[in-house]
């Protein structure tokens, strides 16, 4: 009986750490909607003076507060670019958004994207997500 | 205790031979049973049907007036089951709209009390005077004047695509229209191959980038599904037909990513070789 007590127990106990060890995935749209401070990555100078133009992807992670925990860089053109978007994207700060509280109560997790564009001469990093909601302020 | 420990050395023995025997006799049966079907399945190389293609059912031409509804069922498949309630109410539109339903069973004999019991009637036809490799149970054809498939649903249909199919049965004349055809196209690889030569087409893997590494198609951009939405309208070009290789994924996930390219202004079609995960295998070929 105490046996079975004690397995209980710690049945309980690993059931209660895996729920605040649960990471609420959201949309890239829903991330980008609850970030409140943004900050563009550099486009480095090497990296201009190379050609070298891409896309970057990094999957986020913030919460319970507002503040980054980590950036895993998921896809980018070279290592510089790379590092350019997670020193900018630690800078990020998010607003729980309110379909996150359903996802349990740890931390958030969703994914960025950032194309690096020269055009003409010119480079530019764009925020996807960020175009998208300018050009579109409620898609589905 | 002697006879009694004889008696338990007995029952080990003839335990152990009963187990011997069975294990043998399930290793004979399944090899008999993967070389029969392999044997068979040689005989049968039929093609696959895709849209645009002539459906012909013991070589001659399935038409009728404006249009006309080959559904393939079978009375062992879950998904045909699950859809019986459907295939009542379209076997019971198509009568009443002048629409010709042919219904292809694996064997008219025993599959006659399952449509009568189910209340599906029309012009039943046998698997085996298709014309073409049946992917997948239930199969739903929608066949134009001209006798060629303008639309083909495998598998169990979500309801949208279910009442989709009945209002172009009441008014046979939506057969045509893009939406349908477009939201559903399926292309075979081979026809995907021919169908690139004639058209502008991008092929898209919505796999994760690890599962894209391991395995993708020749010349298949790789957008995972989360990203989908806000890459498509930067990376993809809304003149082409954007080919979602679905070959992996069930109708019903298939349906909703080939939604959100609809959705974002791409014309859709998917590209699925294999049996769609809501369907029912068809697993013995047809002679």
């Amino acid at each position: 009986m105490t046996r079975a007590i004690r397995v209980l127990f710690g049945a309980m106990l690993i059931s209660f750490h895996a729920r605040a060890d649960l990471v609420g995935f959201v949309g890239c749209m829903v991330l980008r909607r609850s970030a409140e401070v943004v900050v563009l990555p550099d486009y480095p100078q090497s990296a201009i003076s190379r050609g070298v133009a891409g896309i970057v992807v990094v999957q986020v992670r913030y919460g319970p507060g507002p503040t980054v925990n980590s950036v895993r860089v998921l896809d980018a053109p070279d290592q510089e670019t790379a590092s350019a978007t997670v020193e900018a994207v630690k800078k990020w700060k998010f607003r729980t958004p309110p379909i996150a509280s359903t996802k349990g109560p740890g931390e958030k997790s969703g994914r960025l994207i950032f194309y690096f564009r020269i055009v003409n001469g010119k480079p530019a990093v764009v925020d996807a997500a960020g175009e998208a909601m300018r050009t579109s302020p409620n898609p589905k | 205790m002697e006879r009694l420990n004889r008696l338990i050395k007995e029952a080990i023995v003839v335990i152990v031979a009963a187990l011997v025997v069975t294990v043998a006799a399930g290793a004979a049966f399944t090899w008999y049973a993967h070389s029969h079907s392999a044997a068979t399945a040689k005989k049968t190389i039929m093609p696959e049907l895709s849209v645009g293609d002539p459906v012909k059912v013991n070589g001659s031409l399935l038409s009728g007036g404006s249009m006309a509804i080959l559904l393939i069922t079978s009375p062992t498949c879950r998904y045909c089951l699950a859809s019986k309630q459907f295939h009542k109410t379209l076997s019971t539109e198509a009568a009443a709209n002048h629409v010709p339903l042919y219904i292809a069973v694996p064997s008219k004999k025993t599959s006659e009390l399952y449509l009568k019991t189910a209340e599906i009637t029309g012009d039943q036809k046998s698997w085996s005077d298709l014309g073409f490799r049946i992917t997948g149970t239930p199969t739903l054809i929608l066949i134009d004047s001209t006798g060629a498939a303008r639309a083909i649903l495998v598998g169990q249909l979500p309801p949208a695509s279910e009442m989709e199919v009945l209002k172009i049965v009441q008014d046979p004349s939506q057969i045509k229209a893009a939406g349908f055809t477009d939201g559903r196209m399926r292309l075979s690889v081979a026809q995907y191959t021919d169908f690139r030569k004639s058209q502008k087409t991008v092929l898209i893997d919505v796999h994760e980038r690890e599962e894209y590494k391991i395995l993708h198609r020749d010349g298949a951009i790789n957008i995972p599904i989360i990203e989908l939405p806000i890459r498509a309208s930067f990376e993809l070009d809304r003149s082409s037909l954007v080919v979602v290789d679905c070959s992996q994924y069930s109708t019903a996930k298939c349906d909703a990513i080939m939604k959100t390219v609809s959705r974002l202004g791409f014309k859709s079609a998917a590209l699925s070789e294999g049996v769609l995960v809501n369907s029912c295998k068809v697993s013995r070929a047809i002679d």
